[in-house]
């Protein structure tokens, strides 16, 4: 039997079918209500994931982070509220258009370039992991050192407004994966004398607690006004024709999020901006967008959602996140047994493809599925926050404690909640702590790894052609904002 | 609430200064050139100069603001919040995970400002839903207490 035809046997199953459509059904619930995001939600599925074997497991993850991108856009269109981050860069136009009566029509809009923009995104996973994988086998630690340190750089420093405070979260990341048992000397660090510190800060109550406590603090303090959402009309009507009409911005779009979302440390946020940035930029009437123009909502709901996809090409080819999701998704191939890396390629070729067959299952279902929750986020939306936020909350709990079955991870979830609502409080962003958490093992073992075989001499470091242009590609990303800066200033 | 950012420079620094003091345990492999120490000593180098400069840049806010929401009800809402977590972790191993999480869930709608009977409806609903799904399902060791042994 073919790679492929394995792939599809092992995607095509009852369980991870079944898996798909009620991690599909949750990831369009969280997405469709303000406040809670996609890395939240993908952040709460994972204690169950835990307990999956990897492709129902990974394929939970891809099929609700892409319904709860997509659903971000009803609350920014009937509210404007975005329900997810990526869906902020073109709310405006969102709401504008259902304020004019229109909101099904920007709702199909964005679903439909949702869907489109994920496909290409699968497709430049599919066409560019394998051969970049290809190349990476002849990677050493110095190269590991400086892809790892290149993801950590572009999340700190290029993903944030404030690059001094993203470095700052980064470096909190980086001690917190030092603590514990240190791999290369065996000895523990960090631990204060706790034998449940010894195997390191559990990442995943780590990670539910610095995504999901924030948010549920920020939606339970605040006054809630009352909720009245507009009428739908018919999703589907005319829907062909104004795609057609934008099919310009569907193409770039995809391309431009798909590209985006591969490179390390930048997500769907960051993609949707730029390319409601490009819409603007290429279009004949820029002095529309903003007041319930299609082009932005089109170009940007492409992309990303394509971005969404194509993170995943980081990661599974580098380990190397390309978001917040995918880093996420490396603990999770970690806990799995399975290195993220050049390896799992040839190793286990039938699970790479089975992940991608799960991503574009998971894109063509928002067809159906965004239909169903654009027809019921009437509803959806005048649920209060006080009876769902004691719900995630207790989701939160319950999930940490079945990672180890122990009261401690709660704890650590709590406190590690605490340090992210201080964060989001200060303008600190979380997702560099989490990449650091992630990356610092992997960081530090090829950095000394690498010290260690050079006999301390750094050149090691920029001893091979692709070490050296991955070092100058680290450098530009930090001396860019210091030009830019200083530009600024002049 | 809110800090200054020369403020948080402040506790940066103070912060590396503690992952150095805190590497001063740890003992030196024989042979081994970088030790456990090496790779902490970089990420303390690296943290205190950002607090450096956090601390040297311009900062226009005051050292410390406390938002509004925290003198009010809805501070309460936050504050119970996170003892409701810890009161679970307290709790749990004696009163059983259904009753912990009931109490627990019924308390925070209630204190959001959700109606009695709905909130009872959600917190009985929920518990039951996480039981079977973590505690029966994937086979979780959940804290056990009176309700679980009538169910048993």
């Amino acid at each position: 039997m073919s790679v492929f035809a394995e792939a599809l046997a092992l995607v095509f199953q009852p369980d991870v079918l079944g898996t798909v459509i009620v991690a599909s059904l949750l990831g369009l619930t969280i997405g469709a209500i303000p406040g809670l995001t996609a890395v939240m939600g993908v952040a709460l599925l994972i204690p169950i994931t835990f307990f999956m074997d990897p492709v129902p497991a990974i394929s939970a993850i891809a099929a609700l982070a892409a319904m709860a991108i997509f659903a971000g856009d009803i609350p920014g269109a009937l509210l404007r509220i975005p329900g997810t981050p990526a869906s902020a860069a073109y709310v405006q136009d969102a709401h504008a258009m259902a304020k004019a009566g229109r909101p099904e029509r920007a709702l199909g809009l964005s679903m439909a370039a949702a869907c489109v923009g994920g496909v290409i995104g699968v497709i430049l996973l599919m066409v560019a992991a394998p051969l970049l994988a290809k190349f990476a086998t002849n990677f050493s630690s110095v190269e590991y050192f400086w892809l790892a340190l290149l993801g950590l750089s572009c999340a700190a420093v290029i993903s944030t407004g404030a690059p001094l405070k993203g470095v700052l979260s980064l470096l909190f990341g980086l001690w917190v994966a030092s603590i514990g048992i240190d791999e290369v000397a065996g000895q523990p660090r960090f631990t204060f004398g706790s034998t449940e510190l010894m195997g390191g800060v559990s990442f995943i109550p780590a990670m539910i607690g610095m995504f999901a406590i924030p948010e549920i603090l920020r939606n339970i303090t605040q006054t809630q006004a009352k909720i009245t959402p507009p009428n739908m009309g018919p999703v589907f009507q005319g829907l062909g024709a104004n795609l057609m009409r934008r099919k310009t911005n569907l193409l770039r779009g995809s391309l431009t999020g798909s590209m985006i979302g591969a490179l390390p440390g930048a997500g769907a946020d960051i993609a949707a901006w730029v390319a409601y940035a490009v819409a603007k930029r290429r279009s004949k009437t820029p002095e529309k967008f903003g007041e319930g123009h299609d082009e932005g909502i089109v170009e940007a709901g492409a992309a990303n959602n394509g971005a969404l996809s194509s993170a995943w090409v980081p990661t599974l080819v580098f380990g190397i996140p390309g978001d917040s999701i995918t880093a996420i998704v490396i603990g999770v191939l970690y806990l799995k047994g399975l290195e993220p890396g050049p390896i799992i390629f040839t190793k286990t070729p039938e699970l790479v493809y089975a992940i991608f067959i799960a991503f574009f299952l998971a894109n063509l279902l928002l067809i159906p599925f965004g239909w169903l929750i654009i027809r019921i986020s009437r509803h959806l939306l005048t649920i209060k926050p006080a009876y769902y936020l004691p719900v995630v909350f207790a989701c939160c709990i319950v999930g940490s404690f079945a990672i180890n079955n122990t009261a401690f991870s709660v704890v650590v979830m709590l406190v590690f909640g605490l340090v992210g609502w201080l964060f989001e409080e200060n303008g600190i962003p979380v997702a560099p702590a989490i990449l650091g958490i992630v990356l610092g093992g992997m960081l530090e073992f090829n950095f000394v790894t690498s010290m260690l075989k050079s006999d301390g001499n750094l050149l090691i470091f920029v001893s091979r052609p692709i070490a050296a242009a991955l070092a100058l590609t680290v450098l530009a990303v930090w001396v860019w904002p210091v030009v830019k800066h200083a530009r600024s200033r002049m | 609430m809110q800090f200054s950012n020369r403020f948080i420079g402040i506790v940066a620094v103070v912060g590396a200064v503690a992952i150095v003091y805190g590497t001063f345990g740890f003992r030196a492999v024989p042979g081994q050139q970088f030790g456990s120490a090496f790779f902490p000593h970089i990420t303390a180098a690296c943290l205190a100069l950002t607090g450096l400069a956090m601390i040297l840049g311009p900062s226009t806010r005051p050292w410390f603001t406390l938002p509004d929401w925290m003198r009010s009800r809805r501070g309460l809402r936050a504050a119970a919040l996170l003892a409701g977590g810890i009161a679970w972790v307290l709790l749990g191993p004696s009163l059983g995970f259904i009753l912990t999480t009931f109490l627990l869930i019924l308390a925070l709608i209630l204190l959001a400002g959700g109606r009695v009977l709905i909130g009872l409806g959600v917190a009985v609903g929920l518990t039951l839903l996480l039981h079977v799904i973590f505690g029966v399902l994937l086979r979780i060791p959940l804290p056990f207490g009176v309700v679980e042994g009538w169910l048993i």
